[in-house]
């Protein structure tokens, strides 16, 4: 059960203004890279990626926290893809679900863009688009905490203040954070694959 | 960039594997972030829509207060007039907070269908204006509203109204809270601007709906269709006709479209005050943007004090008229007001 997401949900639907800014800030930028996988179009992505939120806001009071809030937005955003495809009257991308669990599965549908093969996930350009692609499949503190850390080079302790967390906080959500990754890396990539690159960096 | 942290000594495997993890991530770079203009412009219209729907969510529980409210109240009066049959005014309802004011008329208007001259404005309060009428309504939030002739409409809360028929033209700073006009073929909302709703009635094909943004941007959620959003621009109008097409068209600044909206400014006292301010005022009440040719000019014209009555004219014809006794010039050129200064 997501509880943080479906507190997030609750205070969306009582009207509270930061838990706008919340989700908004949260979601927004993960659903248009999302999006963008699929439309390699701006605007496209963009008019997608305000449907998907507008339909979640919509249908916020069914949402009951068994899926974390990315992944159940990535199935409105799946939908609505659908639905444009469908519209332009082009061929109808199915996405067909290969794994049980819903979030690996929108993390696959997040690296499966039109003219990417899985099984040509070699170059350096596609470990990093998956690495962006983990990043954004993992609770958000998660994704922010690495990114800060490790590409933008924040200290703990910069790290705790943007979180609002004490230092100690910071370094066990860190420690979580990295858990995460590499449990979903290995996942998407393959245990043995991940292996690999965790011991030889690209 | 750097990426390690002396709080957090790396120590055996784990500390390699951190570091591996480290270069992973460092090398893969940073998640690429949208454009700020489509951040912008989707946060807009999807907070638009959250607060619609989080309105339409408390008028729901109002109703149903309200329902439970009239049960409870009809239980207490049953139970009075059984035990007191003479004392059933006992129980009264306490009237409401005012949600607006009206602070400006000209002509007649009805507010619930009696005769106003200024009024406070309630919740449900429906207010016809006459032919040739026109008033402005400030809310106490800090939106104003002004109403052309053979309007009607009614308030729901303070922010939210139904527009039946006429125009209606909202005036809203950055900040200020938001305002929803519903009408028969959509509902309008605000994103800090000034914009101007009007429906029509097009004889038995029902209502057209034409918004006109000159300030900011306005957002129409139309009715028929969950996603379709229409966002209206700066110095844009949009139709939607009674049959759901939809028109796009440009506008100009000083539009002869805005002028019964003008004509209902708030008055200006020049008295003792620079030629500066007065332009300022011109500038806020229209949308404009002051542009002093030079330092020099804007030193002057706030140096340059006004004596006299400016009287009740909208403010751009006002501006005309203050000008011509000054050496200043003002001259509209798209969103700019320029300001000049003959020697």
């Amino acid at each position: 059960m997501n509880f943080e997401d479906r507190r997030l949900a609750k205070r969306l639907i009582q009207g509270e203004e930061a838990a706008f800014n919340e989700f908004f800030n949260a979601y927004f930028g993960r659903l248009y890279r999302f999006a963008m996988t699929r439309m390699r179009d701006d605007d496209a992505a963009r008019d997608i990626v305000q449907q998907t939120l507008c339909r979640a806001l919509r249908k916020i009071d069914t949402y009951r926290g068994e899926a974390a809030m990315f992944t159940w937005l990535c199935q409105i955003c799946r939908s609505q893809l659908s639905d444009h495809f469908e519209a332009q009257g082009r061929y109808a991308r199915r996405f067909v679900p290969v794994e049980d669990d819903p979030q690996i599965q929108a993390a696959l549908d997040a690296m499966a863009s039109p003219d990417a093969d899985p099984e040509l996930m070699t170059g350096r350009s596609e470990i990093a688009r998956l690495v962006q692609v983990v990043l954004d499949s993992l609770p958000v503190r998660y994704g922010d905490a690495l990114e800060w850390k490790y590409i933008e080079g924040l200290s703990v302790d910069e790290i705790a203040q943007r979180l609002n967390l004490q230092h100690g906080a910071a370094q066990s959500l860190l420690q979580r954070a990295r858990l995460a990754f590499r449990d979903m890396f290995e996942k998407l990539y393959g245990a043995s694959h991940a292996l690999k690159l965790f011991q030889d960096p690209v | 960039m750097k990426a390690s942290d002396s709080n957090e000594p790396p120590h055996g495997n784990r500390g390699e594997q951190n570091d591996k993890l480290a270069q992973l991530l460092a090398k893969a770079g940073a998640r690429p972030a949208p454009a700020a203009r489509i951040e912008a412009e989707v946060r807009a219209a999807v907070h638009a829509e959250w607060l619609h729907l989080t309105q339409g969510r408390k008028r729901k529980q109002q109703q149903r207060w309200l329902a439970a409210a009239a049960v409870l109240v009809c239980a207490i009066s049953a139970g009075l007039w059984v035990r007191h049959p003479a004392n059933v005014d006992d129980v009264t309802a306490s009237s409401a907070g005012a949600l607006a004011v009206v602070t400006q008329l000209h002509g007649n208007a009805q507010l619930n269908n009696a005769a106003i001259a200024t009024a406070q404005i309630h919740a449900n309060d429906v207010l016809r204006s006459g032919e040739d009428a026109g008033m402005r309504i400030d809310l106490s939030n800090g939106v104003s509203v002004r109403v052309a002739a053979n309007t009607e409409l009614q308030w729901r809360d303070a922010n939210s109204l139904q527009l039946s028929q006429g125009m209606v033209y909202v005036d809203s700073h950055a900040n200020a809270a938001p305002l929803i006009i519903h009408t028969e073929r959509g509902d309008v909302t605000h994103l800090g601007t000034r914009y101007l709703v009007d429906v029509k009635q097009q004889s038995l094909r029902g209502q057209s709906l034409h918004v006109a943004v000159r300030e900011g941007k306005a957002l129409i959620r139309a009715t028929g269709g969950v996603d379709n959003q229409i966002t209206i621009d700066s110095l844009q109008q949009v139709n939607v006709g009674a049959n759901g097409d939809v028109a796009r068209g440009d506008l100009q600044l000083n539009d002869s479209l805005w002028q019964w909206a003008d004509a209902l400014a708030q008055p200006f006292m020049i008295e003792n005050r620079s030629v500066a301010d007065f332009l300022q005022w011109v500038a806020s009440e229209t949308g404009c943007e002051l542009d002093y040719v030079s330092p020099a000019v804007k030193a002057a014209a706030s140096h340059t004090v006004l004596h006299g009555q400016a009287g009740t004219q909208p403010p751009l014809q006002a501006m005309q008229t203050v000008l011509s006794t000054t050496d200043f010039h003002a001259a509209v050129s798209g969103r700019q007001l320029v300001i000049t200064q003959q020697r």
